[in-house]
């Protein structure tokens, strides 16, 4: 969807970060959602390997 | 250090209350650490093993929430950590009433709100770039309001964006009002057919102010963060930007804005300029005029006069600069020599104490022919503000840069900072300060207000050595603001502030008084 | 007054309620999204609004907050079709409800373990995902992944407690029940919260340690002591809402959200994990992030101990549907 496109929509917004942004997007009437956000827990690494943990123990 | 253990028994709260609470508990000025934690055994044992049990430890049980802090009791006391801990639990309790479901992630959200276009990202620099880029990959515009995300991040994300297509507002893009909607720290304006693309915040926020005032109004407003225009990232979102206007049928005449971009970035956007179907304003503040109009562009003396020019060239009327004053300049005139009279001999300095730095930046363009000003974004490295002599000279400060916004709002949000200021940097040798008061969504409720209260102060304090200030301010808004304009042009002018339309005849009225201040002395 | 009406009911609170006319409760604590009630000297009953159910407990349709009408140690008379409460201000209707069934039947057929250990797989990575609150920051060194030395935020009770955790993690995954129980003596009541984060991640232990006893009767004899014990632990080492949490838990029973969840981890059935597992991130603050990670540890673990008993397994259950119904989830 190209910027000329979302010149032709409804702005729906997601909200990163200061709630103050998200407050002010809902007082207008504007379709917004607010992210209940923190830092990652696990990062970007590979798809964890059950199996090798579990064999490790036995 | 004090150790004080606070027990609240057979009190609940969910972790995530607790967690923040503890965080926000922390940042209080003098205390040193902090825990907090249902009185379970385990619990007590870690608080323990930190340091941080006291004598009243032995009578809590697991039902029973503690709250243990070490503090420099010259600094704080328990009672102002109790105050602190009631005020954040009443408040959170009021926002966790607040039925709107919270999704944890961007894919979550993305979930929750089908059709989303759109992403606002304003968390920790070191976090924003990563979050970004799963925007961008989910195929949403963004605007990135975080800074301090690095040149090669933002040069990888740009690049991304513009090769799907998409918006990468930012980093540290405060401004845009995007199908009319007000992003961010923005305007209130109505809609129309002018179409802007802005480098640089308050300056976006300038432009958009005046030309809603000369009655016409905006299609698009896009930001592009205040190093697009830089070599490294080469302008990117500045021409996407500007081409996605040309092809916008709401946007009839377009205004760039921005600091002087370097010269091959320049070069790429008037190519486009010289191309362009629709009529273009470009204001590189200060920049260089011929080279724009040589783009068959339209160059500006002021961001007032960019928005002016607009305006005319919408209307079909004649494009001339506007480097004067809305009032005429017979009464310019006895403004100036009744505030002047007040002043002593020894009053000759300026005082400006910006919160938008764009402004500040245009003012000390403004002023740059007859003043030498000392700042701490300096046109030039000899006027740093370290290098102030003893203290004595004209200064410009923009308020909104990082060394004055560590671990405080930025001065827009609380003018606690500027109140400060008017504090330290104002004295008797001050003959003027310049001041902008920004409006709109983002800013605090009433800044004028503010600005009302620092002068009445200040005036106080000046009068005890029997001296007067001048005081000068233009305010950014509109009618449409909810701090709405002429009830903030109201408050200041009961504060015998000087009100001016634009920031520009701002700094145009100081310039007049300092001139005849001078001759006069 | 303020009038609500009741949603759903939790089968057990039904029953507390047909033995007991007038009962006297008192408000333990209030939450905007709940309230709970002391019955007898240790029992809870939970009223919640916004869908999320719990054993004992009962939904309202009410979305106000309950911080409005109510306050700890306020009185309520409590009546098989009606809940009053002293000072006037609540007053909520019993009739015409949907019962929910905490600790239900199911017919449906255990999953195979290839199909756990895959379901496992995309709820670890999943969660690897969500926001680090509470003991998530542990997610990389209790699923044994390389740990990320730029792991963001973990905080003084994760660091704290991640040898412990890991010890009992570990006790669990070598068959050593018994080692396993003393490790929970430094986990239960350890973490942040009404419920603190330990106790989050032992209920969803506790809870597919029943399923896997009710699957395979007989292979998993200690089961019930062990719940027990953790529950009996938690009633002198943490609050008395996580202790609740922990004696329902142990019976195979947990508020509805994550009953989903672990029903659909372990039973053939047509839910999408992910989105139950964001329904359990969205009720729970820090306890649903505890919680899943406790999940994909007892998953862990689950899978590993089917392994040594799968033909056993699926014709003890088989065997077992026959003869008499077992209460599994």
């Amino acid at each position: 969807m190209s910027v000329n496109d979302l010149f032709k929509q409804d702005l729906k917004v997601v909200n990163l970060g200061l709630k103050s942004f998200y407050s002010d997007l809902k007082s207008q009437g504007v379709r917004t959602v607010q992210v209940n956000w923190k830092p990652k827990a696990g990062g970007k690494k590979k798809m964890l390997d059950l199996l090798s943990k579990i064999n490790k123990v036995k | 250090m004090t150790l004080q253990t606070s027990i609240k028994r057979n009190a609940y709260y969910d972790s995530v209350t607790l967690m923040l609470l503890s965080r926000e508990l922390q940042k209080l000025e003098g205390v040193e650490d902090l825990l907090v934690g249902m009185g379970t055994d385990l619990n007590l044992d870690l608080a323990r093993n930190l340091g941080m049990a006291s004598g009243e430890f032995d009578t809590l049980t697991a039902n029973d929430l503690f709250i243990a802090a070490k503090f420099d009791d010259k600094k704080i006391s328990m009672q102002a950590i109790e105050d602190a801990f009631k005020v954040y639990i009443s408040r959170s309790a009021e926002s966790e009433s607040d039925e709107d479901y919270q999704p944890p992630s961007l894919q979550a959200a993305i979930q929750a709100l089908p059709g989303a276009n759109m992403v606002l990202v304003s968390v920790p620099g070191q976090n924003a770039a990563a979050e970004v880029e799963d925007a961008l990959d989910a195929g949403l515009h963004v605007m990135l309001f975080s800074d301090n995300v690095s040149v090669e991040d933002e040069l990888r994300l740009k690049q991304k964006a513009v090769e799907k297509g998409l918006l990468m507002m930012g980093p540290d893009c405060g401004t845009a009002i995007i199908n009319g909607v007000p992003l961010c720290f923005a305007n209130a304006v109505r809609r129309g057919k002018i179409g802007v693309v802005g480098a640089s915040g308050t300056g976006t926020q300038e432009v958009t102010v005046q030309v809603h005032k000369l009655g016409e109004g905006l299609s698009q407003v896009i930001g592009t963060g205040g190093r697009d225009l830089k070599d490294q990232i080469g302008g990117l979102m500045m021409i996407q930007s500007f081409e996605a206007l040309i092809a916008d049928p709401g946007t009839e005449v377009i205004i760039l804005i921005s600091k002087p971009p370097a010269p091959s970035v320049a070069e790429k956007i008037y190519r486009i300029a010289q191309t362009s179907p629709k009529p273009v304003v470009i204001d590189f503040i200060g920049g260089d005029r011929s080279a724009i109009e040589a783009a068959g562009a339209i160059a500006c003396v002021s961001l007032e006069d960019a928005a002016q020019k607009a305006v005319n060239v919408l209307r079909g009327q004649p494009v001339t600069d506007f480097a004067g004053f809305s009032l005429p300049d017979e009464q310019i005139d006895l403004m100036v020599e009744n505030v002047v009279a007040k002043l002593k001999p020894d009053q000759t300095e300026l005082r400006a104490l910006f919160t938008g730095g764009t402004l500040a930046d245009e003012a000390m363009k403004l002023l740059a022919d007859h003043y030498d000003i000392y700042s701490n974004i300096p046109l030039s490295p000899e006027m740093a503000i370290e290098n102030l002599p003893e203290g004595r000279g004209h200064i410009c400060l923009d308020l909104g840069e990082d060394e004055f916004t560590r671990g405080r709002p930025h001065p827009m949000i609380d003018p606690q900072t500027r109140t400060e200021f008017f504090k330290s940097h104002v004295d008797g040798q001050t003959a003027v300060i310049l001041v902008d008061v920004v409006l709109g969504f983002g800013s605090h409720k009433d800044p004028a207000g503010a600005v009302a209260d620092s002068v009445r102060e200040i005036r106080e304090r000046l009068s005890g050595q029997g001296k007067d200030v001048v005081v000068i301010a233009s305010v950014c808004g509109t009618d449409l603001d909810s701090q709405d304009l002429n009830k903030s042009v109201a408050t200041l002018e009961a504060a015998g502030i000087l009100v001016m339309p634009s920031n520009a005849q701002a700094v145009r009225l100081t310039d007049r008084v300092l001139q005849r201040k001078m001759k006069g002395a | 007054m303020k009038e609500m009406n009741t949603l759903l009911i939790a089968n057990d609170l039904v029953e507390f309620l047909e033995n007991h006319h007038d009962y006297l409760a008192t408000v333990h604590s209030v939450f905007p999204n709940a309230v709970n009630l002391l019955v007898s000297e240790d029992e809870l009953i939970t009223i919640t609004h916004h869908n999320e159910i719990t054993p004992m407990g009962l939904t309202v349709d009410s979305s106000e907050s309950f911080t409005n009408y109510l306050q700890p140690g306020d009185k309520v008379i409590l009546n098989v079709d009606l809940i009053n409460s002293s000072n006037g201000r609540v007053c909520i209707h019993l009739q015409n409800t949907q019962i929910w069934e905490s600790g239900a039947m199911t017919d449906l057929a255990p999953r195979s373990v290839d199909e756990v250990d895959q379901i496992n797989h995309q709820l670890t990575k999943w969660l690897g995902e969500q926001p680090a609150l509470g003991l998530l920051p542990l997610l990389p060194r209790l699923t044994n992944r390389a740990v990320d030395t730029q792991r963001a935020d973990d905080n003084i009770y994760s660091r704290y407690i991640a040898d412990d955790l890991e010890a009992f993690t570990n006790a669990m995954a070598a068959s050593d029940w018994e080692l396993a129980l003393n490790m929970a003596d430094r986990l239960v009541g350890f973490g942040m919260g009404s419920t603190p984060s330990c106790d989050d991640f032992l209920a969803a232990y506790l809870v597919v340690f029943k399923i896997a006893e009710a699957v395979n009767p007989g292979i998993y004899p200690w089961v019930s002591e062990f719940n027990k014990a953790v529950a009996n632990k938690a009633k002198k080492s943490t609050t008395l809402i996580s202790a609740n949490m922990l004696k329902h838990a142990g019976n195979g029973k947990l508020s509805s959200s994550h009953q989903k969840l672990v029903k659909t981890c372990l039973f053939i059935e047509k839910s999408d994990p992910l989105q139950l597992a964001s329904q359990v991130l969205k009720h729970g603050a820090t306890s649903g992030g505890d919680f899943l990670l406790g999940l994909v540890c007892a998953l862990a673990w689950y899978r590993n101990s089917m392994m040594d008993y799968p033909k056993e397994g699926e014709s003890a259950w088989v065997e077992a549907r026959q003869s008499q119904p077992v209460p599994i989830i």
